[in-house]
């Protein structure tokens, strides 16, 4: 997933800020608890307020989240 | 006296019937086997003629099918008509890559050049869920 994810981040780069979680680190633990991580890999998009506006998990396709983010662009 | 003449002439007669039916018979099948034998040579030589070429088949119809120097002259032909017809067709290897290639363009999704090479971690300490902004957040694992 991760080169599919950074190639959008190149796309939407000064958009949407892209953020990368290791589950294996411990001071991850807060943000896994807050998002109500399940397992890897697993995506949230989350607005300014940090709510969450919608969730992958598993192999997701690039054009999935284009347009998720074309939504949340436009609002 | 009679009948023991009568059933020695009987039996005399039944035997040279039989005999007689057998010999005609035998001379009957021995040129039946021969021909066919024959038929089964003209029709094997023809087989292995095949892959030759017309010049040499018309040698080895004349001469004898024990005849080993048409034979020996086959494989020498047979290769250079092989070689022909496989630069007339495309080689496999040509074939592979054609479809190699057109799955590979069919496969190829987005993936533009990325700023991160490698998939390295985000600092826990950088991170701010509610930043102002829109945010991807990924969990992954290095495993």
């Amino acid at each position: 997933m991760a080169p599919v994810v950074h190639g959008l981040e190149a796309e939407y780069f000064g958009q949407i800020n892209f953020v990368y979680l290791d589950i294996d680190n411990p001071a991850n633990e807060d943000f896994k608890s807050q998002l109500g991580f399940r397992y890897q890999p697993q995506f949230f998009l989350i607005d300014g307020a940090g709510n969450i506006l919608q969730q992958w998990a598993g192999i997701v396709g690039a054009d999935s989240f284009r347009q998720t983010f074309d939504q949340a662009l436009a609002q | 006296m009679k009948k023991q003449t009568l059933i020695i002439f009987m039996l005399l007669f039944i035997s040279s019937l039989t005999l007689s039916a057998c010999g005609v018979a035998g001379l009957i099948e021995q040129p039946q086997a021969s021909g066919d034998a024959a038929a089964a040579e003209n029709q094997a030589v023809p087989e292995a003629v095949e892959p030759i070429s017309d010049e040499v088949a018309v040698v080895e119809e004349q001469s004898e099918p024990e005849d080993s120097p048409a034979e020996s002259e086959a494989p020498e032909d047979a290769p250079v008509e092989a070689q022909a017809e496989s630069q007339a067709e495309p080689t496999p290897t040509e074939m592979v890559t054609d479809v190699a290639t057109e799955v590979v363009a069919e496969d190829v999704d987005v993936p533009a050049p990325t700023p991160r090479a490698d998939l390295d971690a985000t600092p826990p300490g950088e991170v701010n869920l509610a930043s102002g902004e829109l945010q991807l957040v990924e969990f992954f694992a290095y495993w």
